[in-house]
């Protein structure tokens, strides 16, 4: 007799922006290798028209508000949430693409292949936003992963890329171990892969007698190990250490889109993690967050204080900056995301903005990216360095910008929460960050150049330092708007509804 | 400024030549002043006791409003704000002359006002500290102006840090204060008076606020930077370190009073920081020969006064804290521009050179004679009334009134050494030759000597006509800050002998004594303590960022050694050393038990295959050895698939070790033989490192096995295992093609990886051409 | 058959020597080699699990990390051909140019 199957129903509007992109990427990629001539430029104009399309859907299939949609036996869920994730990822994406266009051309590594992986990422990272299922967020982490490994060492024939490609890969495989292996704990305690039913599982047995039992244990100790993972992921001290290494040799682009882009995607996915399978845990991972923000606060901003090299500093600045998210993301349970998505969006602006102003500076051939360059910027390109001054003041939280209001919810939030120590800490740190990203201001606008830079210029940069700008500037005079936004997007916390 | 300068401004155009020149000032004059008269005439509404409240909603999710309000208090500020900003911008046309960024000069001068303006005036606290922290970035552009010398930027960066650590910590005593009080609204903190007093967080709210208080008024221990800012442009000085973003510290003090006050803890803190920095400020001063360092350091004494008096409290000290605060911007913003003058026709600001420019610069010695005097609290000046009003609180003081009284007599003292120093010196001949300075000087141009005439007139008639003029505004202002209707009297001269008058013709006695004759001997002792009391702060805090900087430096190169493998070191160990401790803290370790059920002999000659073929990995000295345990290890996990019944598994696993197998010989075919396991020593102690990390995984293990009830599986359910894998991977096979997402993410993982493969070594075998090459050894040397 | 924890001692350990093949081989291929060993390890476990469990998704997990580990190889060696090419060396303590 053979098996009765029960072919579960598919909702495809929940992996409608997923979907989209893969099959873009997919169809780009083929598009690319017909493409003739040596100029790559219109395969990038295409992968940003896909983000555009994307975005479309994903406003397309949108939720309504307070409601969310699952499919796939429940391993995705579309929520607000999600949607917003989405959006923002999305528009991270494209602040990346813009921002390579020419900078590929210019450093004699165009190829088509480029764009497709960058989309093949991003539709890597909306997934880890959307999965509801731990085979579904290690095939997200594993998808964005490989394709930076890629993506890094992308800058060939410089031998640091490699590098710095090599190194991300062994440490971000030696984290998938970590990572994996915690899942298959989870697994063997709860019996389930998926978060609701982790969670389910947890009340019950927690609930059953005094004693923890067995199953919760390994869930515990499992737990602990897939934090260690996505600790890799999101650079929290001290599972950081590849995080200034990998950037300084990554193409500047791939470092900016990484430095929010996998951030983002992977703080999203721990998050749905903590709150939704592992809340019944959250007297144990709240004191190691708690611990880990505080180490990562201070020694990414500590250890960015004298980074003669801008590139590098900007990645310990990102470093530090996961150290805020992460106190984002610990007042989840009980105030819902807005933290976080704010932090994120505010951060990806500044961070994108100065990455680009980087690049503008960026020589053919040269390695350096040192703070002199930035020297007297104020008296020969006074926008520039107006921008620069602008993301440096949001990133160190400064008002009237959109960083200060990020910082200003992640400590208030956490501050209502109890997390009185996380708060001190968490200024004590934005103070010493003060000092480094005031330092490149006060190169900007008192020094002398010492030496000749020339920017360069183009469409991609000028309009994403713009955009930059005038985001940074307006969400910190108006933050009104964005903040509905993102208290409208809820996280699903149950099936369907 | 440079004549060179000049010269080529006139070249130019006659109308630029005319703003280089100074006609700049005039100009731009007219807004602060349309401004002043706008709030000038609101001074009848104000004064007879109403409040104007604007408020426009901002974030409301957050209850933040962009609130203003005037009040007694705030228009006191905005009018001193905006009028001495007048008379600077007009000064600093003339002062700046033939600076050919003095645009950008103004840029920042009108940006800091606007904020200051913006400060006094918020009626909310995130209002309020936006607005703080542009006085604060905008001032820091000012000091560093002249950015070309180095003292400059360091002293604009010192500024800046102190003041911007101040502004953080001033946050976080804001939030708290909101969510103590639940409201942002400045103007009903007052009633929330004991809601906040026994909410809990009262002492960190107190804390946090005077820590951005007193770095911002260069309040004791943070009282170094205001003298280092001097490096700024005079008009600065004149604007920011006398008449207005100095206060802000004090003003905030105000404002908060009556929500903070009332308490011992604030009484008692703002007066003995108060009265120290006071003491501390004006005992500098004294020694110093630069012009403009004697100001700072008795702008720095008078900032201490007006804290003490806020601590002092009361309708005396409050009232008192009003009228010294107009007499002190009038007098001290007058001087700085004196100093200015002089430092501009004589090209120095030393005053043991300086002498007899009374002849020469007749209108400046006239203004600085009278602001000296308001300064040394003689009448009919403005000064007498509030040195009148300062002792009066004092010896009304709830607690230490004669300690308070004492230090408060000596700093006062040393203020009329200083005004004497800093007024009568410089222009009346002092007998010896008169030392040349740099240029031979005159009366500077009607913008410079305008604005100190105006102000120690203002001096004058605000004394003379205390109660017509200053009564009513000081009586609002010090409502507010009370939070209460107070009735004030205000009057220039006492109609009995009261105790402070007594004390105040002691102090002016004492005072022109000293001048006379102890000055010689208070230069020594402020040499002699300079290193202690005056460095010491510098040094203590370069010493502070130094060490800062140092740890920065050396942590980030003990972590960060590029090394891969010691990255996994400290990761790893750091793991370990966390998990060991919760283990051992918290886990039962009796609950270990050993297993119950013998294993079969062919499952365990699998697992032993499996380590073996681990140890071969580990040990291997050749390649083909490493490859052969990693295969080892692989087909004996394969073979565990397949007691489990997953012959679907099997299949991919097996054919994937395959793959895997045949890709490493391919590479390491390519390789060198590696022998390289590392050393000795660093194996030991990776060992241990791994070592605890293997005994962790094992406890672990064991614990969570400890307990469980695990069915022991017969042999029969093994054999059955087999059909109804059969039936299981049917199921399994579907899933996997249904659950399509599954599948084209692993399509698409595996389409990336052939991609990468594609990218990074098909295409790059080759160089395409020698450019690349070049280019390649360039970027080498870069490194 | 035997009881599930044998397997899962056996996976633990294989984990375990996974790290310590990371923390003490300096040729990049075995320490590729030895996160191998850790994403076998969890295999194992998906596996064993999955029988105690009684259900498959364990199994079907183990199709992705058995993917996902070609596809680092993949991606790893290729890196390394070319840092060999480069540097002549696959010596991971030799790989620290990028430091500080």
């Amino acid at each position: 007799m053979p098996p009765e199957i029960v072919i579960p129903a598919i909702d495809v509007r929940v992996i409608a922006p997923m979907l989209t992109i893969f099959a873009w990427a997919t169809v780009l990629l083929m598009v690319d290798l017909f493409m003739p001539g040596k100029d790559r430029k219109l395969t990038g104009y295409l992968a940003l028209a896909g983000l555009a399309v994307t975005a479309l859907v994903t406003l397309a299939v949108q939720p309504a508000p307070g409601t969310s949609r699952t499919s796939f036996s429940n391993m995705v869920v579309l929520d607000s949430f999600g949607t917003t994730l989405t959006l923002i990822l999305l528009l991270i994406a494209a602040f990346s693409i813009a921002i390579s266009i020419n900078y590929l051309s210019y450093h004699n590594i165009e190829m088509g292949e480029y764009y497709p992986l960058i989309l093949f990422a991003t539709g890597g990272m909306i997934l880890l936003g959307q999965s509801t299922n731990l085979i579904l967020v290690f095939l997200g982490v594993e998808l964005l992963s490989i394709t930076l490994y890629v993506l890094t060492a992308f800058f060939y024939p410089r031998y640091t890329s490699e590098e710095a490609g090599l190194k991300y890969l062994l440490l971000g495989a030696f984290a998938a171990g970590f990572l994996i292996y915690g899942i298959a704990l989870i697994y063997g305690g709860a019996g389930t892969l998926d978060l609701f039913e982790i969670g389910a599982f947890l009340n019950t047995s927690l609930a059953v007698g005094s004693a923890f039992p067995p199953g919760a244990l390994l869930v515990l100790i499992g737990g602990a190990l897939v934090l260690i993972g996505f600790c890799f992921k999101i650079s929290l001290v001290p599972f950081h250490m590849w995080t200034p290494d990998v950037y300084e040799g990554s193409p500047t682009p791939v470092a900016a889109f990484m430095s929010v882009g996998t951030k983002g995607a992977a703080f999203a996915a721990l998050l749905r993690i903590l709150i939704v399978a592992l809340l019944p845990f959250k007297i144990y991972w709240l004191p190691v967050l708690g611990v880990l923000a505080t180490l990562t606060m201070l020694f990414g901003n500590i250890a960015a204080l004298m980074q003669p090299n801008m590139k590098r500093m900007l990645a310990y600045s990102s470093v530090g900056h996961a150290g805020y998210i992460t106190i984002g993301i610990m007042t989840a349970g009980t105030h819902g995301t807005e933290s976080f998505l704010f932090y994120l969006l505010a951060y990806a602006l500044a961070n994108m903005g100065a990455f680009a102003v980087l690049i503008t500076l960026e020589r053919r051939g040269e390695m350096a990216w040192s703070v002199d360059d930035f020297a007297g910027l104020w008296k020969r390109y006074p926008l520039l360095a107006i921008a620069m001054a602008t993301f440096m003041l949001s990133l160190a939280g400064v008002p009237p910008t959109a960083g200060f209001f990020g910082k200003f919810f992640v400590f208030a939030a956490a501050w209502e929460d109890g997390q009185i120590f996380l708060v001190f800490m968490g200024v004590l740190s934005s103070a010493i960050a003060a000092f480094f990203y005031l330092r490149v201001i006060m190169r900007m606008f008192m020094d002398e150049p010492v030496r000749e830079v020339i920017p360069i210029f183009n469409r991609g940069l000028t309009i994403t330092i713009g955009i930059a700008v005038v985001g940074t500037i307006v969400f910190g005079l108006l933050p009104t708007p964005l903040v509905s936004l993102v208290q409208n997007s809820v996280i699903a916390l149950g099936v369907g509804g | 400024m440079a004549q060179s300068e000049i010269t080529q401004a006139d070249s130019q155009s006659p109308l630029m030549a005319w703003a280089m020149r100074g006609g700049i000032g005039w100009v731009l004059s007219i807004l602060p002043l349309s401004l002043t008269l706008y709030f000038a005439s609101l001074l009848p509404t104000i004064t007879s006791g109403t409040v104007l409240r604007v408020s426009y909603t901002w974030i409301p999710s957050l209850g933040v409003d962009f609130a203003f309000i005037v009040d007694g208090l705030s228009l006191t500020f905005v009018l001193l704000v905006l009028g001495i900003g007048t008379l600077v911008v007009l000064y600093a046309g003339g002062y700046m002359a033939g600076d050919r960024q003095i645009g950008r000069f103004y840029l920042y001068l009108f940006l800091f006002m606007g904020a200051m303006v913006g400060l006094v005036l918020a009626d909310n606290l995130i209002t309020l500290f936006v607005f703080w922290e542009l006085t604060s970035i905008s001032s820091y552009l000012l000091i560093g102006y002249k950015h070309a010398y180095y003292s400059s930027r360091s002293s604009a960066l010192q500024a800046l840090l102190i003041t911007g650590a101040g502004g953080l910590a001033l946050l976080a005593g804001l939030v708290l204060l909101g969510i103590a009080a639940e409201t942002q609204t400045i103007s009903e903190l007052g009633s929330r008076h004991e809601l906040i007093v026994n909410s809990g967080l009262y002492a960190p709210i107190l804390i946090l606020v005077l820590i951005g208080a007193f770095t911002k008024s260069a309040q004791f221990p943070f009282q170094f930077w205001l003298p280092g800012a001097m490096a700024a442009p005079t008009p600065v000085s004149a604007y920011l370190h006398s008449a207005t973003m100095v206060k802000a510290g004090v003003f905030l003090l105000a404002r908060l009073n009556p929500a903070l006050g009332d308490t011992p803890a604030w009484q008692i803190t703002l007066t003995v920081f108060g009265a120290i920095t006071m003491a501390l400020g004006a005992y500098l001063a004294v020694s110093q020969t630069d012009l403009k360092r004697i100001l700072a350091f008795t702008t720095v004494s008078s900032l201490g006064t007006l804290v003490m008096l806020i601590g002092i409290g009361g309708e005396h000290g409050i009232v008192a804290m009003m009228v010294f605060l107009i007499v002190h911007s009038l007098y001290k913003g007058c001087l700085f521009m004196v100093a200015g003058n002089i430092d501009h026709e004589t090209g120095s600001r030393d005053v043991s050179i300086l002498s007899g420019l009374r002849r020469e610069m007749p209108i400046t010695f006239g203004a600085a004679a009278l602001a000296a005097l308001s300064m040394a609290g003689l009448p009919p000046l403005l000064g007498f009334v509030g040195k009148e009003l300062i002792y009066e609180s004092t010896l009304d003081a709830r607690f230490a009134a004669a300690a308070v009284t004492t230090v408060a007599v000596a700093s006062n003292i040393l203020m009329i050494v200083a005004a004497g120093m800093v007024a009568v010196r410089p222009f009346l001949p002092t007998g010896t030759t008169r030392h040349s300075t740099p240029r031979h000087p005159h009366e500077p141009p009607i913008s410079m000597w305008l604005g100190p005439a105006v102000l120690a007139t203002l001096s004058a008639v605000f004394g003379l006509f205390v109660v017509q003029v200053m009564q009513p505004i000081v009586t609002q202002g010090a409502a507010a800050i009370l939070g209460e209707a107070v009735e004030v009297k205000l009057k220039l001269l006492p109609t009995s002998i009261t105790g402070y008058f007594l004390l105040s013709v002691l102090t002016i006695a004492l005072g022109i004594v000293s001048y006379l004759y102890a000055r010689p001997a208070l230069m020594q002792a402020g040499k002699a303590t300079r290193g202690a009391l005056e460095d010491g702060f510098v040094n203590g805090f370069t010493d502070l960022v130094n060490n800062t900087q140092a740890f920065a430096r050396w942590i980030t190169r003990a972590l960060q050694s590029g090394y891969l493998r010691r990255y996994v070191l400290i990761t790893i160990g750091a793991v370990v050393s966390v998990a060991s401790a919760a283990l051992l803290t918290r886990a039962d370790l009796s609950a270990i038990r050993l297993f119950d059920t013998p294993l079969f002999l062919w499952e365990t000659a699998t697992i032993l295959v499996i380590l073996a073929g681990v140890a071969l990995v580990l040990r291997a000295r050749s390649r083909l050895t490493a490859i052969a345990g990693l295969g080892t290890v692989g087909f004996g996990i394969t073979l565990i698939f397949f007691f489990f019944g997953a012959p679907d598994l099997v299949m991919t696993q097996f054919s994937v070790e395959t793959l895997s197998v045949l890709l490493f010989i391919l590479i390491l075919y390519r390789l060198p033989i590696f022998t390289t396991i590392s050393h000795r020593y660093s194996r030991l102690r990776d060992g241990i490192v791994a070592g605890l990390a293997g005994l962790l995984m094992t406890m672990i293990t064991l614990l969570t096995i400890a307990g469980e009830e695990l069915k022991p599986l017969t042999p029969f359910y093994a054999e059955a295992s087999y059909v109804e894998a059969r039936g299981r991977n049917v199921v399994n096979v579907i899933l996997v093609d249904f659950r399509g997402i599954d599948t084209m993410g692993e399509i698409t993982v595996l389409g990336i990886a052939s991609l990468g493969i594609y990218l990074l070594l098909t295409l790059r075998l080759a160089p395409a051409d020698g450019q690349a090459e070049a280019e390649d050894s360039t970027g080498k040397e870069q490194l | 058959m035997v009881e599930t924890s044998y397997y899962i001692l056996l996976s633990a350990s294989l984990f375990t020597l996974g790290i310590l093949g990371v923390l003490v081989r300096r040729n990049a291929i075995v320490v590729f080699m030895s996160v191998e060993l850790m994403l076998n390890a969890a295999n194992l476990a998906f596996v064993a699990f999955a029988r105690q469990q009684g259900n498959i998704d364990g199994q079907v997990l183990v199709f992705f990390v058995i993917t996902v580990a070609a596809a680092e190889v993949a991606v790893g060696l290729a890196l390394l051909v070319t840092i060999f090419r480069n540097k002549q060396t696959a010596d991971v303590d030799a790989i620290s140019q990028l430091h500080g």
